[in-house]
């Protein structure tokens, strides 16, 4: 450990951090690839939940470990790179919250609407593959900070949010819903939901890329307000 | 993340290593400056100047108050090594001066303690983990002070190493680094003599310059080797928080004082961490522990300028002292808690009433030190 002080190490500091966090971003990804396949396939769920469980474990305690090391980045380092700290926090939060989500998904493989004869399931399906590449695409922006495909993801981001919203909505104005299963609605809506807060937390983790930290999850109510600033 | 590039970088590394390098030289000249303008002053005045520290006490006294002042046992135990040297000032004295200057660093990151008054627990974190920097050298200078003064416990080693090292006291030794630095303080005298000072004006603006640079020089090295290691410091505290305390922090303690050349800037970069709950008291304490012995290495050099062995054996009586220290209050477990549950009693009364955390700083650092030197003088 006292040779650690000795070594050269290229990647100290918040560069650490950052990959760390990209790694974070993949056992997220992970976590949310294992709970769609047990809900919408018959993949036995007790050993999905095994390997979510683990990976969540990772995810939470990757989590501590780098607040603590931005701790001390900011009390070794002074405060010159305050802004990136906040941002990652807030960045590691993010991630966290997509393995928790998927954590959600997960209890809803007991009841959901695995048969492929329920109404929901193809769109379920669908949405998921989108996802977990719009996730995957979280990562490489974020990992290469590309600013410039980042509006064009903030975008298809929207675009994903409004029809997961839509089906919820249509879910909750169904009249016909005599040839489903009873749990079907109920499950497909959280499922929806579930899906909404997994592509706003990654469209969170990409805005960090082009907006200050204190306009992180508010860009779009704000960015009428400000002079000068790129269009998002 | 990572906006500079590689190749610039490299050359601004290379380029404060470098002036790391010169500052390293200018402060010898510094401290053989200092032993060179109180030799120019007569044996009268070097009496008059240092008969009020044969007291122990007040000696001890004022290695406190100088050390505070000045904001660094590094810069201090240099000075008291170049008085020494000079001969204007014996072993015998100055070794309770040297325990004072470990005391008075403490100052510092009691300081940085008191900017997390206003959150309760934060606070009394981080008042535990400065004031438990407090708690072991005034216990260490308890113990080893009356035994130094009875037996000469503390210089018998360091007197013994420096037998070893340069021979016996009294005479001088041949340094290297004494015949580079004579050069530019013979510069420095013949400029004050250009400008028409002798014997004790000379020798007054001699130790004066000789201080500023000191004081300037340490300053600047320590900012530079801040700078220069601060990845390496962080990658060391994050290892130290990912596998706890005990020898491993110590030495981690030692080597990062050794580089930075301060106490101060180690233990006050603990004070934020133990603030947030990020390191626990007991992981700091060994931390603290190392910080001690590693500035002890900035006397060693100055005793490289000086090239005499009564100055060799107080900068090694720095060392040996804390050395001891961490013998009989660290390695010993019963002895281990007792400046820790000290600094957490400490820490608990400050928090009930803030105004002791104040009283505190500035009756134990100046008044106490004030009156004590006032007394016994």
């Amino acid at each position: 450990m006292v040779l650690a002080f000795f070594r050269k190490d290229p990647s100290s500091g918040l560069d650490h951090v950052v990959s760390k966090a990209v790694a974070m971003l993949g056992d997220a990804r992970h976590s949310f690839d294992l709970a769609t396949l047990a809900l919408l396939t018959p993949a036995d769920s007790e050993t999905v939940a095994q390997d979510i469980r683990e990976t969540d474990d990772r995810i939470n305690r990757t989590e501590q470990e780098l607040r603590s090391q931005l701790v001390v980045h900011i009390s070794v380092q002074g405060s010159t790179e305050i802004g990136s700290v906040l941002g990652l926090t807030l960045l590691l939060k993010k991630i966290e919250r997509v393995g928790d989500q998927a954590k959600n998904i997960l209890d809803l493989a007991t009841c959901g609407p695995k048969s492929k004869g329920s109404p929901y399931f193809d769109q379920l399906l669908d949405l998921k593959q989108r996802i977990s590449k719009m996730l995957q695409d979280t990562r490489e922006l974020y990992e290469a900070q590309d600013s410039d495909r980042a509006p064009a993801f903030i975008e298809v981001a929207e675009v994903l949010k409004d029809e997961c919203d839509d089906a919820v909505e249509k879910i909750l104005r169904a009249h016909d819903i005599e040839n489903v299963e009873p749990s079907d609605p109920a499950s497909a809506a959280l499922c929806f939901r579930y899906y909404k807060r997994v592509i706003s937390h990654a469209r969170n983790i990409v805005t960090s890329i082009i907006v200050p930290v204190d306009r992180l999850d508010y860009f779009d109510e704000s960015k009428d307000t400000r002079d000068g600033d790129p269009p998002v | 993340m990572n906006t500079a590039s590689a190749p610039s970088n490299r050359f601004a590394g290379i380029a404060r290593s470098a002036f790391v390098v010169a500052l390293i030289y200018l402060f010898l000249v510094g401290v053989s400056s200092l032993e060179a303008g109180i030799k120019i002053m007569g044996q009268d005045t070097q009496e008059r100047l240092f008969s009020s520290v044969t007291n122990p006490i007040a000696g001890l006294c004022i290695g406190i108050l100088g050390t505070v002042l000045v904001q660094s046992s590094s810069a201090s135990t240099s000075i008291i090594v170049g008085l020494v040297a000079s001969g204007a000032l014996s072993v015998d004295a100055a070794v309770p001066m040297v325990m004072g200057a470990n005391i008075g660093t403490t100052v510092t990151n009691t300081l940085v303690s008191l900017g997390h008054v206003r959150q309760s627990n934060e606070f009394r974190r981080a008042f535990a983990a400065a004031t438990v920097h407090d708690f072991f050298n005034v216990m260490s200078v308890a113990i080893l002070l009356p035994l130094e003064l009875l037996f000469g416990t503390v210089s018998y080693a360091a007197i013994e190493i420096s037998g070893k090292l340069v021979g016996t006291s009294g005479t001088d030794w041949k340094s290297p680094i004494k015949a580079w630095v004579k050069a530019p303080v013979g510069w420095l005298k013949d400029f004050w003599s250009y400008l028409g000072a002798d014997g004790n004006i000379q020798g007054t603006l001699m130790v004066l310059t000789g201080l500023a640079i000191v004081l300037l020089a340490l300053a600047l090295i320590t900012k530079n080797m801040r700078s220069l290691i601060a990845d390496r410091v962080e990658r060391s505290v994050n290892a130290v928080l990912g596998k706890g305390g005990g020898a491993v922090a110590l030495l981690l303690g030692l080597v990062i004082t050794v580089a930075v050349q301060s106490s101060s800037i180690t233990t006050s970069i603990l004070i934020p961490l133990s603030a947030a709950g990020v390191l626990s008291l007991r992981n700091a304490y060994p931390v603290t522990l190392g910080a001690n012995v590693g500035t002890t290495i900035t006397a060693l050099l100055a005793a490289l300028a000086v090239a005499s062995p009564d100055a060799l054996t107080v900068a090694l009586t720095h060392t040996t002292f804390n050395v001891m220290g961490i013998f009989l209050l660290y390695v010993i477990p019963l002895a281990r808690d007792v400046p820790l549950k000290g600094s957490e009693a400490l820490a608990d009364l400050a928090v009930t009433q803030r105004s002791w955390a104040l009283a505190y700083v500035l009756g134990f650092f100046i008044v106490l030190p004030l009156v004590g030197f006032a007394l016994l003088r």
